[in-house]
């Protein structure tokens, strides 16, 4: 298992390794360049012809450069902890990564717990319970999860509540360092809502898994043997159904932490979603590169912690 | 039974924790207000003979003050990029110094919209150097033709912090910070002026006045550079901090002291104890007036909105008439600006080659367009027709003229005449109508307003195909003037003086207009920049000719409004006071905290 584990780590770099030339390459070629939207903007206020300015830019961003120039001081740059500068605001993006991640990060962990803690319950009742109407509420809950935008859910909580209670979430974020609990509260609407939406998915995928479990020969004799339905279920049914839940909620993840775009944007949380579109539409490529690199390395963790966790719930499966 | 009921306790768990993360509507945070002129792209007031005016609903009667404390809040949409002009491409990428750090001169608020009215302050451009009132500089002069003199406000200090420690301003801190902006690769005076048209010196002479010796016919250029876009900083805190990356070095002179700030969320700012400034309507009161001003980053329409609802925002910017409708039926007791579209959306096209280069064909796509009856049916009347190349703004009247009021040859331009239309494109040559494509943006707004177009020219025989793109790709088409037939963008009419969209060479030429009437008028309107007359005469009649030719297209321009609540006073809706100062405004209003705390907890 150990070497297992070793070579596993050894193999993400040279994957990083790729990503990072895929990441840094095909962002630099789309059409429309961080000098181009510049130039726009000085244009506007301007009017002059602004060759001289461009040139002076492009020297100041470092843009000046053949690409793999570029990319040469960019890697020798992550080598040593450094992810590069934003060119609109000439900040460290490591800063401004390290700053957003965790509020990413913490709103993504708090869908999934909330998430989780809906979706096996009630896809484990549905399952015990199948073809009756609890079952049938719990399947309906989940289609209505699944269908319905979470966008639409967060622009209903914000707008509706504002025009009959005179109300509306806090909008401005509260650090965790300055008030642990009103932070914490602050990410439970937001959370709840992309939680409720990725348990749909979740409930069903229980459901079925629980239902093929529960047909097994091992459960009848379970059964047979007078143990309690408790017993039967969470120590012999619900691990050998979770492989593929786990499976599942692992490759939601990275989903729920760079796919939150629209709750960060809609209950104004400054986390990573927002910034990487915001650095897409003004061409910033050191964030856009920056936070792809995080995130890939991120998900092949969670890849690897996924895989591991399949050994704990399945003795058969050993590593070598 | 038990697990049924452990689920069901859970449940309500989760419920009680959701409910609890409800704050209740106690003292609303701040306010919010989109004071972004850019955002009002789409409106304008209808075409009117005499000046627009701005529409202020109060509901209570006027209360004795200005008083004293509380907070004012708005939201913006987009967070500061920095906290240091000499980093940043353009002007706005410190707005957050706008509370802090001030310039030579600002817009005359005492005859901005709560004093006379004589400016509307609702966009960020300057139409004559009337606009300006001092600042930082007391008073200025052009001497000669090419020397700038500012004389600086005695009794001006800066915030008593290290390493500056409240000393007083002075003309070596002005000089310092115009060169820093001058000299400094990549800062915006820097990228925007090439070395030619650079002064040829900045210097002190004494402690109070500033000399700008600018290269002849650039003085009132250099004027608008100087004294209403840079700001000023301390040069003891460049050279101990460097490049002001931390919003905790940021030491000015303003109305406000930077006190928190969370980054793409929110700024909070305390009243300066040392400010200098007097209210210009009220000379014997000293600004600021609130004690607090909050900016709120809300990136989202949805969510500014339901913020100026329940009162965690002040005042709100830039809404459109739809949004307005359904705001003012919930709250009718707001007041309210009108906001003249600064931005209009124009079609530009080839003047440079066939078939757009024919005065004939390009009258014939004018008025092969109806809309008047997009004014009437699209927007249901919320739009105005003309907005371009002048801006209907109070500031440029004297240049404005109104369609009812254009020679015939330009007016009829505006009417939907898809016969003679037909008629001028036979005359050009094309009597079965030709192909043509135009270049917009990926925004649903748009898509919906050129499938109109696209419908109105069908008629003529314009058969014309919707090129969409993406933003960024879009913005870099229209920069480098890289399409080929006809492209959409918004244009600033505010600054019309410098005819930046007919100039040949500048990158606001779209259509790649090269006239010999504009060449040899250009000179003489520029070096007219200090008799104001003369300078609008100039103008009307460029206006009108370059109307008359059919360069570029004017759709009709939506209005915007600029909404707050009846507890904030002096506002009335200005918004922009001069060409670098969008988030000015809160030095001069007042809040009625007791008539918010009433308001706010219904």
């Amino acid at each position: 298992m150990t070497s297992y584990i070793v070579r596993r780590l050894a193999l993400i770099i040279p994957t990083l390794l790729v990503v990072t030339i895929i990441v840094f390459g095909t962002f630099r070629m789309v059409p429309g360049s961080v000098i181009d939207l510049m130039a726009s903007d000085l244009g506007s206020q301007s009017g002059q012809s602004l060759q001289e300015a461009i040139s002076t830019i492009k020297t100041t961003l470092g843009l000046d450069v053949p690409i793999h120039v570029q990319y040469a001081r960019w890697i020798s740059g992550i080598v040593r902890g450094n992810l590069g500068t934003t060119l609109w605001s000439q900040n460290s993006v490591s800063q401004e990564l390290a700053r957003k991640l965790p509020i990413s990060f913490e709103l993504g962990l708090m869908a999934l717990i909330i998430g989780t803690a809906v979706a096996i319950p009630i896809g484990i009742y549905s399952a015990m319970r199948q073809d009756t109407i609890g079952d049938y509420a719990g399947r309906s809950v989940a289609i209505i999860a699944l269908s319905v935008p979470n966008f639409w859910i967060a622009t209903m909580v914000i707008v509706f509540p504002s025009i009959w209670w005179n109300w509306t979430p806090r909008l401005d974020y509260i650090p965790f360092s300055k008030d642990p609990l009103g932070n914490l509260l602050q990410f439970v609407i937001p959370a709840a809502i992309m939680g409720l939406h990725m348990s749909g998915g979740i409930m069903r995928m229980t459901r079925t898994m629980m239902l093929e479990v529960l047909r097994q020969d091992y459960i009848r004799t379970a059964w047979s043997k007078g143990l309690k339905e408790r017993v039967v279920v969470m120590r012999h049914a619900l691990r050998n159904a979770l492989i593929p839940i786990v499976t599942q909620i692992g490759m939601r993840v990275p989903t729920l932490i760079a796919g939150a775009v629209i709750m960060e944007q809609i209950f104004c949380l400054p986390g990573v979603g927002r910034y990487l579109v915001t650095a897409i539409g003004q061409r910033d490529y050191p964030i856009v590169s920056g936070i792809n690199m995080v995130l890939a390395s991120f998900i092949l963790l969670i890849n690897l912690t996924v895989d591991l966790t399949y050994a704990y719930l399945d003795p058969r499966i050993q590593y070598r | 039974m038990k697990k049924s009921l452990v689920f069901i306790i859970g449940l309500i768990m989760v419920a009680v924790l959701a409910m609890a993360s409800c704050q209740g509507t106690s003292t609303p945070q701040g306010s919010q207000g989109q004071t972004v002129p850019a955002q009002v792209t789409q409106s304008t007031q209808p075409a009117q003979t005499t000046a627009p005016e701005t529409t202020v609903q109060t509901t209570t009667a006027a209360v004795a003050g200005p008083q004293y404390g509380g907070t004012f809040a708005y939201a913006i949409s987009q967070d500061t990029l920095g906290f240091d002009e000499a980093l940043g491409v353009g002007p706005w990428y410190a707005h957050a110094l706008h509370l802090t750090n001030e310039e030579l001169l600002q817009g005359d608020w005492a005859n901005g919209p709560a004093g006379t009215g004589k400016y509307g302050f609702q966009t960020n451009s300057v139409a004559s150097v009337a606009t300006w009132a001092g600042c930082i500089a007391e008073s200025w002069e052009l001497k000669g033709t090419t020397s700038l003199i500012f004389h600086i406000r005695h009794g001006i200090y800066w915030q008593n912090k290290p390493p500056v420690n409240g000393r007083e301003l002075n003309a070596d801190d002005v000089v310092f910070s115009l060169k820093r902006n001058f000299e400094t690769p990549g800062a915006y005076l820097y990228n925007t002026y090439p070395k030619a048209q650079r002064p040829t010196s900045i210097t002190a002479p004494d402690k109070w006045t500033v000399v700008v010796e600018c290269p002849e016919g650039q003085a009132g250029e250099l004027l608008e550079a100087c004294g209403d876009v840079c700001r000023i900083v301390a040069p003891e805190a460049i050279s101990q901090f460097g490049p002001i990356k931390d919003w905790r070095n940021v030491i000015g002179t303003g109305p406000f002291l930077f006190v928190d700030y969370v980054p793409a969320s929110s700024m909070r700012y305390a009243r300066n104890p040392n400010y200098w400034a007097t209210d210009p309507l009220n000379p014997t009161k000293k600004l600021p007036y609130v004690d607090y001003v909050k900016i709120l980053v809300i990136p989202d329409a949805s969510t500014s909105l339901a913020a100026l609802r329940t009162g965690k925002s002040d005042m709100i910017g830039g809404i459109g008439w739809e949004e307005r409708a359904d705001l003012r039926k919930a709250k009718p007791d707001l007041g309210e600006s009108m906001v003249v579209a600064e931005v209009p959306t124009i079609i530009f096209m080839r003047t440079d080659k066939a078939p757009f280069n024919n005065i004939k064909v390009r009258q014939a796509l004018a008025m092969g367009l109806n809309r008047k009856g997009m004014v009437q049916d699209y927007y249901k009347g919320n739009a105005s027709l003309l907005n371009f190349p002048v801006a209907n703004l109070p500031d440029l009247q004297g240049c404005y003229t109104p369609v009812d009021q254009l020679p015939q040859e330009a007016k009829e331009l505006f009417d939907y005449n898809p016969t003679k239309a037909k008629q001028l494109l036979a005359d050009a040559g094309y009597p079965t109508g030709f192909k043509a494509s135009i270049v917009i943006f990926n925004a649903a707004a748009l898509m919906d307003l050129f499938a109109i177009v696209k419908d109105d020219w069908s008629k003529i025989g314009v058969e014309l195909q919707l090129d969409v793109r993406e933003y960024a790709v879009w913005t870099a088409m229209t920069n480098n003037h890289n399409y080929d037939s006809m492209i959409y963008r918004g244009m600033s009419a505010s600054i019309p003086y410098k005819l930046y969209s007919m100039r040949p060479g500048t990158t606001q030429n779209i259509s790649m207009i090269n006239d010999p009437h504009i060449n040899d008028t250009y000179p003489t309107l520029a070096a007219n920049y200090f008799n104001q007359s003369e300078r609008d005469k100039i103008m009307k009649e460029v206006a009108i000719y370059s109307l008359k030719q059919g360069w570029m297209i004017q759709l009709p321009a939506t209005y915007g409004y600029i909404e707050w609540w009846p507890w904030v006073h002096n506002f009335e809706g200005a918004v922009a006071i001069g060409r670098n100062n969008q988030w000015v405004f809160p030095k001069y209003l007042w809040v009625d905290a007791q008539k918010k705390a009433q308001m706010t907890s219904k």
